[in-house]
């Protein structure tokens, strides 16, 4: 039976531009993802760069509107160019920006806050009426004309949009105490622990533990990151770990143990397979000339060659 | 596990995270703010994502029932649409805003009306039910596997799937029939004759008269007709009905060669169906009816009855003797670790994970020395250890210095070239060689194919409760695999398709062990008959044709004590059916052979053909009747044929 020949998966002939409009959840992260945009683009209108907000205009249309997947990381790409050259290309002679106070500037907080609505929103438009969960199988087995699943045509439920909010707002605070945090913090490898805040202590360049500004940055938040994974990998480990069932837990017994007797039981079905083979008459698995000479013949003619050779020189003397 | 919408994702905001941190926070700092509060959110989505599933994992409880009308059954019925319905309720833990959920099929099982599978929001307060019907055609054994559960964040950037085991097996009993054999439609199963009423046509001692005729000399005379005789003018003799039922036993060939076939579509399930309608329509008749089930190892023995319990208990073993798959035990390992690999992965997701089945580094790496001729190898590397004792290492110079022919000092860098070469190239050389030997086990698809075997050995052994050791022999040795995956296919009720022939042309499911077992049980059942009874075997002879003497010897035995032998042959449903030279309406023969696959074909129908005839002519001459099914309703063709053994001339 074919998996998909049952499921009410899509409309049997989907139009995608109706759909966007009928279908009240995409409908609903339309209007989300639409109003992120504009205030994003407003945005990048009072940074002073009106090319920006043109350009993400015809960005977020085309990934609403016309569903090109690609177009969310072009946005994420487009705000990170044009945030850092407005006006189309970059000034790198003159620095022109502060680092230390440079959290919490109201229209970063807004930039950012806007994007991650739009990015969300346009994300789940792309589930609603493009792809919302990948096919099992790798794209080779995969059935021509096979239909992707997506997410039910059903209005988002209350929650789902109260908590897309409060992530947005949670995230974006999070990502300025962040920024807080790396550049007020500094590392110092002559310390334990190797961080230190950065206005007490001054650092002598010519130390050969010094550490530049930027790496202290890069290494903090790369540091951040890793402990905030390897927390939660943790975490998840000990929690699947209480979660085992039965079989489970008897997999890992009898995986544990097959991988310390390994080589014993290698040892032994070798000498089985041998004995066996020898019992029943059977010819051993043979190689075919080509792969004997190769593996068996080259290796000792070149040795025998090299002791001939040897003892022509008067190796062996 | 990431989607590819989520790795794009992750690699550009962490590019430009790096980008930003490194190099534009000076010019822009909103840029890295921008990138890594991305990426913050990117991480809680994960997270989130992560306990979600991991909450759900063990809080899914999934409830299966089947109906038929607004009753709940314990079993099925052949040719009775069945609503199955699986309710799947998250217990606690936070909800799956996007699942996807599919209730596996049982295999040869087809969806009448109805969906199997939905995509919904999952939580503790709002259960999901999956309501589908299916109508299944032949006796057997259903088997729901569970339900498979796929769920993906709202943005699709993370998926994992999950299957969550519940397997269920029913037993589809064989279709009711009546008393004519026809399949009963609304009455009920009570239409038992009252006691006294027999519609056996034979001279007995009953009390209900059969016919009268002429007055014999050895007649009792309390068995004339006093007013019949003086009508007549004559002694008229009246000769009441038998009140003793027949006894008719079953003989059920329930060997590989009949179990071969999708599921309900195998000669066994035909047999088994034809079967049940017989013992049905003789259990109406108040008929005993008992059962033998054989195979190629043992006969099984139910002995002759008449309750409505035994006639349940006989369509319970019809049922499970039809849902039995062929062992292919001799199979190809390739082809049944192919099947068992994909299985596995369908059903037992989380016992093939890295986690729990590990595969790791050194299972890949090809050893050298297990062959004797590669020890031949050590000799270069004992090389390194020879040379260094002190008349080698002389040697050794001297070689280089003859090769080298060093003048002066400026040539000191080639003989120190030389003399290394000589003294390390055979080591060096043979420790490559080594390398590049063993490493070619991380290539695939050996290192494919070894994978596979590992876990699915690991998996064998964790369900059947083996030890560890089972792990390394189900990948050494081909013989124990294939046992394994053949015994976990068929408990699954898969069948890959079987080699039906040998190299050599020989048919590979042919049993001739079942033919003593079959006459043996038949001799049995001889012994303990009380009176004349009827055998009806129910066997897939046609390719034994050459090796029926000891059965032809029971039937012999059988026929000598009176007793009636019918024996029914399944018939391939792709293979026409001979051709009776006296019936005109035959069509004619096709001599035309135009490729070699028509003249193969055509060999081997002709030669079917012949063997069916060999074995027809033999058992007729034995003196049992012979009926092929492949026409008609097989059941009343059969009850037809009964009531002709019995002499009661039509039915009623």
């Amino acid at each position: 039976m074919n998996r998909d020949s049952d499921a009410p998966v899509t409309p049997v002939k989907p139009n995608p531009y109706r759909d966007l409009i009928t279908n009240p959840a995409s409908r609903t992260y339309l209007m989300i993802a639409g109003g992120g945009l504009a205030v994003a683009m407003l945005t990048m209108f009072l940074i002073g760069s009106p090319i920006a907000a043109a350009l993400l205009l015809v960005v977020g249309l085309c990934g609403l509107v016309l569903r090109w997947t690609a177009m969310p990381v072009f946005f994420v790409l487009l705000v990170s160019y044009l945030t850092f050259a407005p006006l189309g290309w970059p000034n790198i002679d003159d620095p022109f920006s502060s680092i230390p106070g440079s959290h919490f500037r109201f229209l970063d907080v807004i930039l950012i806050g806007s994007s991650m609505v739009y990015l969300i929103g346009q994300y789940r438009v792309l589930s609603i009426v493009h792809v919302g969960m990948p096919f099992d199988a790798g794209k080779l087995y995969v059935k021509p004309g096979a239909k992707a699943t997506v997410r039910p045509a059903e209005a988002p439920h209350d929650r789902e949009l109260w908590m897309l909010f409060a992530r947005v707002g949670a995230c974006v605070l999070a990502g300025q105490l962040l920024w807080l945090a790396i550049t007020y913090l500094r590392v110092d490898f002559e310390r334990v622990p190797p961080v230190i805040s950065r206005a007490p202590v001054e650092i002598p360049r010519a130390d050969p533990l010094f550490v530049p500004e930027f790496l202290s940055r890069f290494l903090l938040s790369v540091g951040f990151f890793l402990a905030v994974a390897l927390s939660a990998r943790f975490a998840f480990w000990y929690w699947r770990l209480l979660q085992l069932r039965i079989d489970q837990a008897r997999m890992i017994l009898i995986d544990t143990q097959w991988a310390e007797d390994r080589r014993e039981f290698d040892r032994q079905e070798k000498w089985r397979g041998w004995q066996k083979g020898k019992i029943l008459g059977a010819a051993r698995k043979k190689f075919g000339c080509g792969g004997w000479f190769l593996t068996v013949g080259l290796p000792a003619l070149l040795l025998v060659l090299f002791l001939v050779v040897l003892s022509c020189m008067g190796g062996f003397r | 596990m990431l989607t590819s919408r989520g790795w794009w994702f992750l690699f550009v905001v962490s590019e430009a995270a790096l980008f930003g941190v490194l190099v534009v926070a000076k010019y822009a700092p909103t840029v890295p703010i921008f990138a890594l509060t991305l990426v913050l959110w990117f991480v809680a989505e994960w997270i989130w994502f992560a306990t979600r599933t991991t909450a759900a994992n063990g809080r899914i409880a999934i409830e299966r029932r089947i109906l038929q009308g607004d009753r709940e059954l314990p079993t099925l019925w052949a040719g009775v649409d069945c609503t199955i319905r699986v309710t799947i309720r998250l217990t606690g833990g936070p909800a799956l805003p996007f699942v996807s959920l599919a209730d596996k099929l049982p295999v040869g099982q087809h969806i009448k009306s109805g969906h199997r599978r939905t995509i919904s929001r999952l939580s503790k307060s709002e259960p999901i039910v999956l309501e589908y019907k299916i109508h299944p055609n032949a006796p057997g054994v259903v088997r729901f596997e569970g339900v498979e559960l796929r769920t993906a964040d709202l943005c699709g950037f993370f998926y994992r799937r999950m299957f969550f085991r519940s397997p269920t097996e029913y037993l589809v009993l064989p279709p009711l029939t009546d008393d004519d054999g026809t399949q009963r439609a609304n009455k009920r199963f009570n239409t038992l004759p009252p006691p006294g009423v027999h519609r056996i046509r034979r001279a007995g001692s009953g009390t209900e008269l059969l016919h009268l005729r002429d007055y014999l000399v050895g007649d009792p005379p309390k068995t004339i007709a006093w007013k019949a005789s003086a009508r007549k003018d004559k002694l008229i003799t009246k000769e009441l009905e038998s009140d003793v039922p027949v006894r008719c036993v079953l003989f059920l060939d329930a060997s590989n060669s009949t179990r071969l076939g999708a599921v309900g579509a195998t000669p066994l399930a035909k047999l088994a169906g034809i079967g049940a309608g017989v013992l049905q329509a003789a259990a109406s008749d108040r008929d005993l009816v008992g059962l033998t089930v054989f195979d190629e190892h043992e006969a099984r023995v139910q002995k002759p009855a008449r309750t409505r319990r035994h006639t349940m208990q006989l369509l319970r073993i019809f049922a499970e003797t039809a849902g039995k798959p062929a062992e292919t035990t001799d199979g190809d390992a390739a082809t049944l670790q192919r099947h068992a690999y994909s299985l596995a992965q369908d059903l037992y997701p989380d016992l093939l994970e890295k986690r729990v089945n590990s595969r790791p580094f050194g299972l890949f790496w090809i050893p050298l020395l297990d062959s004797p001729m590669k020890w031949i190898l050590v000799v270069p590397i004992l090389w390194q250890v020879l040379s260094w004792r002190a008349e080698n290492f002389n040697a050794v110079v001297e070689m280089s210095r003859s090769i080298a022919r060093p003048r002066s000092l400026e040539d000191l860098p080639l003989l120190l070239a030389v003399f290394l070469f000589i003294m390390l190239a055979p080591s060096v050389l043979t420790a490559v060689y080594w390398f590049f030997f063993g490493i070619r086990g991380f290539l695939p698809p050996r290192s494919r194919e070894l994978s596979k075997r590992k876990q699915l050995g690991a998996l064998f052994a964790a369900r059947n409760g083996d030890t560890p050791a089972s792990i390394e022999r189900c990948i050494h040795d081909d013989a124990f695999f294939i046992e394994k995956a053949s015994h976990f296919l068929v408990e699954h009720h898969h069948q890959p398709p079987p080699k039906l022939f040998e190299k050599n042309g020989d048919y590979r499911f042919r049993c001739p062990e079942k033919v003593p077992i079959l006459a043996g049980a038949l001799l049995r059942t001889i012994g303990f008959a009380r009176d004349n009874e009827l055998y009806i075997i129910l066997a897939d002879l046609v390719e034994l044709s050459d090796a029926v003497e000891p059965l032809l010897k029971s039937i012999r035995a059988a026929r000598g004590k009176h007793h009636q032998v019918l024996v029914l042959l399944p018939w391939p449903e792709d293979l026409p059916p001979p051709i009776d030279p006296r019936d005109p309406t035959a069509p004619v023969k096709k001599t035309k052979r135009t490729t070699l696959g028509g003249v193969i074909q055509t060999s081997l129908v002709e030669g079917y053909h012949r063997k069916f005839e060999d074995l027809r002519l033999a058992l007729v001459r034995a003196g049992a009747s012979v009926v092929r099914l492949n026409q008609g309703d097989p059941v009343r063709l059969v009850l037809a044929r009964l009531d002709r053994i019995r002499g009661a001339g039509i039915r009623r």
